[in-house]
């Protein structure tokens, strides 16, 4: 395995990093890694690199960029945020394809999985989504229950000092991380874009977590789009949103390399 | 902007920015915070380097081994890992640049290893950013678990590290700094392991409220702690 830095495009400004698989072993489904959040292309606590790296150890070429307006890329100005998503993954292509991907699969953490479902309902050559914390559709009775579990959960009774207890401090000094940052489209809009993607064949893995406040039972995303054909849905009752602990990490990475290998197998 | 993994094998990254006017025959090199921190930092250390480079320098950020973008597994990292780094830029600089004048501008700890190699190294001028003098400080505010480990290895952030690593950078001192010119910015919520004045460190407060314990969004833009570093530069 080795890694390449690259700036893309014909203004030679998108930045991303490839991690080739060893020598002969690529398979012609790419992954392109996007950015979660603001956090540059290596990713919270290092996980785009390291499912970079694990899902080319698996055979699969994968590029971890900087979107536009992040990390190490400029942005690029006059465009509005859906042109600017495609033509970053255009970009992207445009290298991956001189390598013999033909089709591709985008790993999102966050608002990363929300850009992922937008690119993914404008290229046709997106053939899967690997979706951390994506949206899906809840009620209004979410955080009841969000408090209810939390309250229940042994994990997070255990880790009250380091997790719980700032955040309360946070919120009552209002200076608390909880801001929904999230840029959400309506409900059916965001069902639209799934149910539109997995209706011209594409395949889907959604891995939710504990921080994923929304997520309130197994399931919920495949009861929202009324399908679970194409979908696999996953809860990791532990992990965080960032996934803070090397376990949970190894775990995401496994589920996704698990489903990689099974719903791209010709390498 | 030049990015690219160095060596053989090719496991060291860095990015370089070429003075884009007129050069000065002075480089730059920065030595960035670890783990989080170096998250937390990035978009301000990229506006510096991009200063820097419109005003002459040539400019050199890198990855700390087993970190970041870093091939270099983790594990097999320990403290000579991490000062030889900051040789490894330095060298590499002067190699692609032909610059003999270098100055460093390293940030937490970051400060900490630079500093230990300038005593052997010709740095013009160290310009540290909230510097961490001593591993064991660093250390204290990760809050790590040293009992909770099966394989020898502690988690920081995303990356495991040898137990006997972490021995080594609680034993990581800076005492002083009397070979090279220093000077350091510090936000409000920064505090110093010994007096700065006894160490010949030129003190300069920002008045950006950073707070490395809890970073927001926010603190992506530490706008006059760049201003205050790039004055510091110039």
């Amino acid at each position: 395995m080795r890694e390449t830095a690259h700036l893309f495009g014909t203004e030679q400004s998108l930045f991303g990093v490839v991690t080739h698989p060893q020598e002969g072993s690529a398979s012609r489904t790419g992954v392109v890694i996007l950015n979660a959040g603001q956090v540059h292309h290596v990713g919270p606590n290092r996980v785009h690199a390291g499912v970079a790296r694990h899902l080319a150890g698996a055979g699969f070429i994968t590029a971890r960029i900087d979107q536009s307006g992040k990390g190490e890329s400029p942005v690029r100005s006059g465009l509005v945020r859906t042109e600017s998503l495609v033509r970053d993954f255009d970009d992207v292509e445009s290298y991956m394809s001189s390598l013999g991907v033909d089709r591709y699969v985008i790993f999102g953490l966050c608002s990363g999985a929300d850009d992922a479902l937008i690119i993914a309902h404008q290229r046709q050559q997106v053939s899967g989504l690997a979706l951390l914390d994506s949206f899906v559709e809840h009620n209004r009775l979410r955080y009841v229950d969000y408090v209810l579990r939390t309250a229940l959960d042994f994990y997070w009774v255990r880790h009250a000092p380091r997790n719980v207890v700032p955040r309360v401090k946070g919120l009552l000094l209002n200076k608390g991380n909880q801001v929904d940052v999230r840029d959400w489209d309506e409900p059916e809009v965001m069902n639209g874009y799934y149910n539109d993607f997995i209706d011209r064949g594409g395949n889907l893995i959604a891995i939710f977590t504990h921080g994923a406040r929304y997520y309130s039972r197994r399931g919920q995303l495949a009861s929202a789009l009324g399908a679970s054909r194409g979908l696999k849905e996953i809860y990791l009752k532990d992990a965080s949103h960032t996934y803070c602990e090397r376990a949970h990490r190894e775990s995401m990475y496994s589920h996704i390399s698990e489903w990689m290998l099974q719903t791209f197998p010709e390498n | 902007m030049l990015p690219a993994y160095f060596g053989d094998p090719p496991d060291f990254f860095g990015i370089t920015h070429m003075s884009e006017t007129t050069r000065r025959s002075h480089s730059l090199i920065i030595c960035q915070p670890l783990l989080g921190e170096a998250i937390w930092t990035h978009w301000a250390l990229k506006q510096i380097a991009q200063w820097a480079a419109q005003e002459g320098y040539d400019v050199f950020r890198f990855d700390f081994s087993g970190t970041g973008n870093s091939m270099v597994d983790s594990t097999s990292v320990g403290l000579a890992s991490w000062t030889g780094d900051v040789d490894r830029a330095l060298d590499l600089m002067q190699e692609r640049s032909g610059n003999s004048r270098v100055s460093v501008l390293a940030v937490r700890l970051g400060f900490a290893l630079a500093a230990s190699v300038s005593f052997r190294r010709d740095i013009e001028n160290l310009v540290g950013w909230d510097p961490v003098l001593d591993g064991r400080t660093w250390l204290a505010d990760r809050k790590i678990d040293l009992e909770n480990h099966s394989d020898g290895t502690v988690d920081l952030q995303g990356i495991a590290l040898q137990v006997g690593f972490i021995a080594e950078l609680e034993a990581l001192e800076t005492r002083n700094v009397d070979s090279v010119q220093s000077s350091a910015i510090t936000t409000a919520g920064h505090s110093w392991d010994y007096p700065p004045e006894h160490m010949g460190i030129d003190v300069v407060k920002s008045p950006d409220a950073w707070n490395w314990r809890e970073p927001l969004p926010a603190l992506f833009y530490a706008h006059e702690s760049v201003r205050l570093i790039c004055e510091q530069l110039s």
